[in-house]
């Protein structure tokens, strides 16, 4: 029920963009292709369109929410709420690092949940951290990257979760199938639903600030957007990779200086 | 063996000299002087952003800077539109940048060594703030008249002026390749730019 509802919203949100993306961007249609071409985006005006309902879904709903979660919960409250989902997503965590072959981080994994949730009080303090236990960053992308699939493909932007590609929303969707809360409560679609708008905010709250600066610094904040999260998801993939099948880092490009100037 | 002490204690008082490095050392001085004077000083937004106005312009290598954010329009615009760009874009990365500082926390910044990079008189600096995770920042300088530029910063493998490029591209690509247009935007964003007040 949980899946046919998620997938019915989906339909709709992707219906609902190409509609939009349909009536928006006619004018530079052909301009649009071009530069689609060379920045792997060949879905750019129904991606567009979702992003458009992505900011306006945030500007209605998430954003004020954020806002009220921000001045009713105390900031202890909310980093204390913060760390219970950081150690939700300790057991995708853990497979990840053992799918990537990986046991270095899969034992960190477990001493650092194994602390958090007896001297941190069930996952409310982070000790892990103060004990300098390293904190994993993986994902079910970065596994499938590991296991070959280099080509990130092309750009797509997902409804209300953002920038993404074929690879690594395969991940996401493989990774929520790790999260605990779905385990357990699967039938109590009330909690799960809940959970979830809940880590959304948790997420939203941590990055506000970064968020409004970049969307008012912006001359186009689709293209601000795409492009800073291929090049950040780009060191979480050649993280691991070995050297030989890294893809160029993003800064080692070659700058061409003034003549006047050499 | 006086002649001796004294010829070891002049080795080890140069051993420091002779292991410091230059471009690690300008970038500790700016970043410590960038932390107190501006980030942590007590001073208005407008204060701050004059503050910040006078690090950029004198450490950024603003016009190199520029010519590779527009790419290809750079030797398409005139000289007028490269003077407008380079101003519009200052303005707004100052002010950018003055409300990025907002959110700093006090964590530290460690420089960690150098790296040469394929272009001469160019080279990486590496470095990372203690947050957590570690946020890895790497600055691209370049030598001047035995004085160093930035030329790029790159946080957790963003680099600036890739990103801008990137952006900047798009938004010409849209509006038929019009510096023009992308000058009058920015100067748009300069104007309707509030500061964060949140604290």
């Amino acid at each position: 029920m949980k899946g046919k509802t998620i997938l019915w919203l989906s339909f709709l949100m992707i219906s609902t963009s190409i509609l939009v993306s349909g009536c928006t961007v006619t004018k530079s249609d052909s301009v649009v292709s071009d530069q689609s071409a060379t920045e792997k985006d060949p879905y750019e005006p129904v991606n567009r369109g979702i992003f458009s309902f992505n900011q306006a879904a945030d500007k209605v709903v998430l954003k004020p929410a954020v806002q009220g979660y921000r001045w009713a919960v105390p900031e202890f409250i909310r980093t204390s709420i913060g760390n219970v989902f950081e150690t939700l997503k300790q057991p995708a965590f853990f497979l990840n690092a053992l799918l990537q072959g990986n046991p270095k981080e899969a034992f960190y994994v477990l001493e650092r949940t194994g602390v958090n949730l007896t001297a941190g009080c069930l996952g409310l303090f982070d000790v892990a951290t103060q004990m300098d236990i390293p904190a994993p960053d993986n994902d079910f992308g970065q596994t499938l990257a590991k296991w070959g699939w280099h080509d990130e493909g092309p750009y797509i932007m997902l409804p209300l979760l953002g920038p993404s590609n074929p690879r690594d929303a395969i991940g996401l969707g493989v990774d929520s199938l790790a999260d605990p809360v779905g385990w357990r409560l699967q039938h109590e679609h009330a909690i799960v639903y809940s959970a979830t708008a809940a880590k959304g905010f948790v997420k939203r709250d941590k990055a506000d600030e970064l968020l409004d600066n970049l969307e008012k610094s912006s001359t186009d904040h689709y293209a601000a957007t795409r492009t800073m999260y291929r090049q950040n998801r780009q060191k979480k993939i050649n993280k691991v990779l070995p050297e030989s099948e890294q893809a160029p880092k993003a800064y080692e490009f070659e700058f061409e200086i003034e003549e006047e100037d050499e | 063996m006086k002649k001796i002490i004294l010829t070891l204690v002049c080795a080890l008082w140069a051993i420091p000299a002779l292991c410091a490095d230059p471009a690690i050392d300008y970038m500790d001085t700016l970043s410590k002087e960038i932390i107190e004077k501006g980030v942590l000083a007590q001073k208005t937004n407008e204060e701050k952003e004059a503050f910040f106005r006078e690090k950029f312009t004198t450490n950024l290598d603003l016009k190199n800077i520029s010519k590779q954010v527009l790419g290809v329009y750079w030797k398409k615009a005139t000289d007028q539109e490269k003077q407008d760009f380079i101003e519009a874009f200052t303005d707004l990365t100052t002010k950018t940048w003055t409300d990025r500082f907002g959110l700093y926390q006090g964590q530290d910044i460690v420089f960690q060594g150098t790296r040469n990079a394929q272009q001469k008189n160019q080279l990486f600096v590496d470095s990372k703030i203690n947050n957590d995770p570690p946020i890895e920042v790497i600055w691209r300088l370049r030598q001047k008249d035995k004085k160093y530029l930035i030329m790029d910063i790159t946080v957790e493998n963003v680099s600036m002026v890739i990103s801008y490029q990137k952006e900047y591209t798009t938004f010409l690509q849209q509006h038929q390749g019009s510096v023009q247009a992308l000058i009058d935007e920015l100067n748009k964003k300069i104007k309707n730019f509030k500061y964060n007040e949140k604290k």
